[in-house]
């Protein structure tokens, strides 16, 4: 496994960091080997742009939704262009509420939910969700294949 | 003779976000609609088209837009995004089976007035 680029950052847990955390993911994704015309290379950017801000959105919304002190609650994001096979690694480590994480949730589309959505979302968008709950940080790992 | 006129008027209100919509801006464009729905407007389009990136945050803030103007017997319209990975995903998400969705704010117009 080799590392081409690597971000590593440490960040309030605000959603005024989303879009900065979108533009670090479209630069990674654009700087790595991609042998892909444009429309694909934008399809990946945002598809991966929407699945790591759901994610980043429930740490914010839920994990840290009773923390004392908001200007304390922090993110941890590493994003890593790896190979083979080509893909962005993204870590996200939280120290707020642990999450049931249910990998099979999905959208009662019947009855046009106006939520849970998210989710969903990742799931469809990603090859590789992986939660760890824990005490001392609760772990997100994401993977997503860029061919 | 005895003339009864009635006239009709139609309130239909275009809004148009630009940019992305997402969790620090979803509740704008809430504020928004809800602002609207609560002054009586129930004909709503929404221009997604110079909209460059939605996420949940913003779907749960148009489906909520949509069920309160058909339960006031309106109705909400959506313009298409101009990306393909943002139509993508509301075709996966089922909003165009849910939303009336047109490629430009006068063909949701139109549609209104011929009420397609």
């Amino acid at each position: 496994m080799q590392s081409n680029t690597e971000i590593i950052l440490d960040l309030p847990a605000h959603f005024n960091q989303l879009e900065l955390l979108r533009n670090y993911i479209c630069n990674l994704i654009q700087a790595a080997p991609l042998n892909l015309d444009a429309d694909r290379v934008n399809g990946l950017v945002y598809n991966t742009q929407l699945a790591f801000n759901e994610i980043a959105t429930n740490v914010i919304e839920h994990a840290y939704a009773d923390w004392p002190n908001r200007d304390d609650a922090r993110m941890n994001v590493k994003m890593a262009i790896l190979q083979p096979p080509l893909r962005l690694e993204i870590e996200l480590l939280d120290t707020g509420k642990s999450f049931e994480y249910n990998p099979m949730r999905e959208p009662a589309f019947d009855e046009v939910p106006d939520r849970g959505y998210g989710l969903f979302l990742a799931q469809h968008l990603l090859e590789k969700i992986e939660y760890t709950p824990s005490p001392i940080a609760n772990r997100w790992q994401l993977v997503k294949h860029l061919t | 003779m005895n003339l009864n006129i009635q006239e009709h008027t139609l309130r239909i209100v275009v809004l148009s976000p630009v940019g992305a919509i997402d969790p620090l801006t979803a509740p704008t464009l809430r504020e928004n609609l809800t602002r609207l729905l609560d002054d009586g407007v129930t004909g709503l389009i929404i221009d997604l088209s110079q909209v460059s990136f939605m996420d949940s945050a913003g779907m749960s803030v148009l489906v909520t837009a949509l069920k309160r103007a058909r339960a006031a017997g309106g109705n909400v319209k959506l313009v298409w995004p101009k990306s393909d990975a943002a139509k993508r995903i509301l075709t996966l998400t089922k909003f165009d089976q849910v939303f009336a969705l047109t490629n430009t704010a006068d063909e949701a117009l139109a549609s209104w007035k011929t009420g397609k």
